[in-house]
């Protein structure tokens, strides 16, 4: 402690202070500045208490900028009665900081981007997704305009702010966008800051936004196929597009019009897909007078939607003809064959309602198809709704059940041979003709039902006789509740095993 | 709009359940249509009369009042009266595309059918798939159409696993799913163990969830359950049968009055084992005692009802128990489950 | 659901004879095995093929299909072409499909 009695010279002061790296201002009790070093002229060349923050406590540090620089600022005691500030330039060191930020928040954008676009196979959704993104890190709003596809107007999604938003455009009005109409053909993008952010139409932006400062129109490029354009936009006073931004959108882009392409692909192929399926599909049941109808068909390969079960209801003067069958195989070729059955059965029809004549032209038809096993089992039922009587004719298929009124069960008594099996072109068929009082109803079904394997040991088949006595629980029921009952319990059968394709069809005379 | 007062809406839930219950099928619709014509919502129609007057049907069947028979003929009835009402509003849509469907496995349609039509009516675009979507067909329909949400619903606790299979497939392909219905428990707290985004616990209060915007535009999947680490759940679904068949042969053993079962009984008896087991698997996928032991309670509840005694109930879950020596999470679910019961 | 394994046993029990016996579930996804093992017995010597069903547990169409074409192709060999074996799960599935008026059936299941 001895030696603070003497204090430095100000020479000795001042030499070991302009030999500090540092910059360095002293200042006496007063706060008047009685010494600047060299580093602190260099850092701060014009009045050096500009940077001096007097509110500061001794010991803090703050960071202030001069210039382009940017200073840390340490105040501290100096002595008994002198404050000293002591100045570092951490302009590069902040830099640096900076970049790896910036590094951290790009490399953070494009795995959640990629996460994001790479979840869905619709146009929509990864439209959606792509604005979403770029309006968070990359703009104040961004705008996806989705290709035009030979239309006349294309459609765009928007965010921003102001939340979602969707519309259409005529595909002409992309040309008011600078770079857009070339962006939508597929051109490399133009950098931002040639761009005239002034010429942004309204219909751009949501309501309200304000001026835009800068403009980016970027294509999403497509893997053979147009994917549209991301337009990008910030507002008056906000940052520009850099070298590196525009690099990330790029980046961005690429990964967004790879996604989008495929979903267009995909959207063109299931499209067309559906429009193919959509004739295997089984048919909207007609409304009968005097009956009530009722049907279910469960596919085994459960993504294809259509197997080898049918069923059909056709319309005709004298009443509804009703089929239900079972092609041999399964998926979408037993679908097709079993399609090819619905059709002939329609355009037969136009000449013959005998259901036994019937079989006979399909069993002909099929053993002349090209196609090789073209079995196919199927019920006939030409109904007369007005008194009930039901001709029926079975080809190798269960006989239909008929359930009373009063909840007895019956199963119809007629058989017959597999159709399109044997080549000697001989069937054997016997007819039935029955008759509905009202109440009563008819039950037709594939074998996938009684040959459902499951139970409590999952190996046992459901059977002909379980089927009768849970359709003998359905007396009263309506038609429809008649068939979610049947195939409720069926699938609880099952619980929820590998199973064949399913068909349920019942008629039912109404009360 | 509407004139007429809640006491109306709600006298009319007696007169609707009678006439649900008498299969009286005109009479039904012309009474919500005449109640339409009246000024009362759509929507109240749908939540304060057919709602409520459908879970009186579910308690008149556990009561064992009714048979299946009529419960099934009453919701087609309703089913049918949903739709009178739906066609003769026809509202236009406004807001985006939401999909709605019920789980795998899920035939309890029309609690999910109301929530459909709910939504339609405040102007969603809905696509309603149905009762027992098979998860393959609703991820290439969300594919195809791209809707904001979809709503799954699920009735019974029993299809929480295959619900839960489609619920991360649908945040898969990056749609927030939202869930609802009795099986995500009355609390939600099996749709919130799920991962699902948002939950409610009716219609209306999904569509208020859906119109709010508390749904995330992109899904934010669940933990995966851990506890699932145990392969318990698994090797009970994969042995289900043979342990199944192991305790119908030991039942009668301990209960001989089964001897003199009718194969319709026996099937009967079966059947109820194999509820039990359904409910023990998603106790154990779910990792929920009250899941099980809420069902035990319920099951011997409507046995009783029957005038069966619920004695057997406690005797299976003993031989559950016995069998599964080597699953201590689902013999401590059967010990819990023999528990309750006992004091039922 | 566990299937049960579908197989194929072939003999000659005597000259010019030779006897299939099938076993497990003969449907979709089996009765492809059949058809691809079909030109190995349909050979020169081949009289009599007799076929042993007793074993076979599920017969879906497609199973019945491979049977059909089993027959034809007996009837152009020519052989002739006999059931040995049967269940009554399988004759009764003849008789549904009307095979039964067809096939040449042991007389004890018919």
């Amino acid at each position: 402690m001895e030696s603070v009695t003497h204090a430095p010279s100000t020479e000795v002061l001042r030499a070991i202070v302009e030999a500090a790296a540092d910059g360095v201002v002293l200042c006496d009790a007063d706060g008047a500045v009685v010494l600047v070093n060299h580093a602190a002229t260099e850092m701060v060349p014009g009045d050096v208490t500009a940077v001096l923050d007097r509110s500061r406590e001794p010991g803090e540090t703050y960071q202030t900028a001069v210039g382009d620089r940017l200073l840390r600022v340490r105040r501290e005691i100096f002595g008994i009665v002198h404050q000293a500030w002591y100045l570092r330039d951490v302009t590069a060191e902040a830099a640096r900081a900076d970049a790896l930020r910036a590094e951290r928040e790009r490399t953070q954008f494009l795995v959640e981007a990629g996460r994001r676009l790479s979840a869905s196979l619709n146009t929509r959704r990864c439209a959606r997704a792509t604005a979403e993104l770029a309006a968070g890190l990359l703009a104040d709003v961004a705008m996806v305009v989705l290709p035009p596809g030979g239309m006349r107007r294309t459609s765009w999604l928007r965010s921003s702010e102001a939340g979602l938003e969707e519309g259409e455009i005529p595909v002409a009005s992309a040309d008011q966008v600078p770079g857009l109409a070339e962006a939508l053909a597929g051109f490399p993008p133009v950098p931002s800051r040639w761009l005239d952010p002034s010429q942004a139409p309204d219909w751009l932006l949501p309501d309200g936004f304000g001026p835009v400062g800068h403009l980016l129109v970027t294509p999403l490029p497509g893997n053979g196929v147009p994917a549209g354009a991301l337009v990008l936009a910030r507002r008056e006073g906000g940052k520009g597009y850099d070298d590196e931004t525009e690099t990330l959108v790029r980046v961005f882009a690429a990964r967004a019009g790879a996604a989008i392409s495929a979903a267009v692909l995909y959207q063109q192929q299931s499209t067309t897909n559906a429009i193919l399926a959509g004739d295997l599909l089984p048919p909207p049941l007609p409304v009968v007078d005097g009956l009530e109808l009722a049907g279910s068909l469960r596919a085994a390969q459960q993504t294809a939607l259509i197997g080898g079960d049918f069923y059909d209801v056709l319309p005709t003067s004298e009443g509804p003809l009703v089929t239900l069958g079972d092609v041999c195989g399964k998926g979408p070729r037993a679908a097709v064959l079993a399609g090819q059955v619905r059709h002939s059965l329609r355009a037969l029809l136009l000449l013959e309602r005998d259901p036994e004549k019937l079989m006979r032209l399909i069993n002909r038809a099929l053993l002349g198809s090209p196609t090789p096993s073209s079995h196919v089992t199927l019920v006939l039922a030409a109904i007369r709704p007005a008194d009930g009587v039901i001709d029926l004719a079975v080809a190798g298929h269960p006989a239909p059940l008929l359930l009373r009124a009063d909840g007895t069960v019956e199963e119809v008594d007629a058989r017959g041979s597999l159709l399109g099996a044997i080549k000697s072109g001989m069937i054997v068929l016997r007819t039935a003709t029955i008759e509905l009082a009202p109440g009563d109803l008819l039950l037709l079904y594939s074998d996938g039902i009684t040959e459902a394997f499951g139970g409590t040991t999952g190996r046992e088949m459901y059977g002909a006789s379980r089927l009768k006595t849970a359709l003998a629980t359905c007396a009263g029921l309506p038609a429809g509740a008649v068939v979610e009952r049947l195939e409720q319990l069926n699938s609880d059968w099952l619980a929820g095993g590998v199973f064949d394709d399913r068909a349920l069809l019942a008629i039912r005379r109404s009360r | 709009m509407s004139v007429t007062s809640p006491v109306k809406v709600a006298g009319a839930v007696d007169d609707y359940l009678e006439r649900v219950g008498a299969a009286d099928e005109f009479g039904a619709i012309d009474l919500v249509l005449g109640l339409l014509g009246d000024g009362v919502p759509p929507e109240s129609l749908l939540l304060d009369v057919i709602a409520p007057a459908q879970r009186r049907v579910g308690e008149l069947w556990a009561a064992g009042d009714w048979s299946v028979a009529r419960e099934h003929g009453a919701t087609a009835i309703s089913e049918r009266a949903v739709a009178a009402i739906t066609t003769s509003v026809r509202p236009r849509p406004t807001k985006s595309r939401i999909t709605v469907a019920c789980a795998d496995g899920e035939y309890h349609a029309l609690p999910t059918r109301l929530l459909a039509e709910v939504l339609r009516l405040r102007g969603w675009q809905v696509d309603f798939l149905g009762a027992n979507v098979p998860g393959p067909h609703l991820i290439t329909h969300l594919h195809q159409t791209g809707p904001d949400a979809v709503a799954i619903g699920c009735a019974l606790a029993t299809r929480l696993p295959r619900a839960h299979a489609t619920l991360t497939a649908c945040q898969a392909v990056g749609i927030p799913v939202l869930a609802g219905g009795a099986g995500f428990g009355a609390d939600g707290r099996f749709a919130v163990k799920l991962g699902a985004d948002g939950w409610a616990p009716t219609a209306d209060a999904a569509a208020d969830l859906l119109e709010e915007g508390r749904l995330p535009s992109f899904p934010t999947p669940g933990e995966t359950l851990a506890h699932l680490a145990d392969e318990e759940y698994t090797l009970f679904v994969k042995r289900r049968g043979e342990i199944l068949a192991r305790v119908m042969t030991e039942l009668p053993r301990r209960y001989p009055r089964m001897l003199d079962y009718t194969q319709a009984q026996v099937d009967h008896t079966a059947d109820d084992l194999g509820h039990i087991a359904d409910f023990l698997a998603a106790a154990l996928y779910i990792d929920d005692t009250r899941l099980f032991t809420d069902f035990v309670q319920w099951t011997c509840d409507l046995l009783r009802a029957r005038g069966v005694p619920a004695r057997s109930v406690a005797l299976a879950l003993r031989l559950l128990h016995d069998e599964l020596h080597d699953f201590p999470r689902a013999r401590h679910l059967l010990a819990e489950g023999t528990l309750a019961a006992d004091g039922a | 659901m566990d299937t049960a394994p579908f197989l194929i046993e072939l003999e000659s029990p005597d000259p010019g004879v030779t006897r299939l016996t099938l076993s497990g579930d003969f449907d979709y996804t089996t009765s492809g095995d059949l058809a691809a093992l079909t030109p190995t017995f349909m050979n020169s010597g081949l009289r009599v093929l007799e076929i042993d069903l007793s074993g076979v547990t599920f017969i879906d169409s497609s199973g019945l299909a491979t049977l059909i074409h089993l027959y034809h192709a007996a009837e152009e060999h020519p052989a002739e072409m006999r059931f040995v074996g049967m269940t009554p799960y399988i004759a009764h599935l003849f008789e549904v499909t009307a095979l039964d008026l067809v096939f040449n059936l042991p007389t004890s299941a018919t």
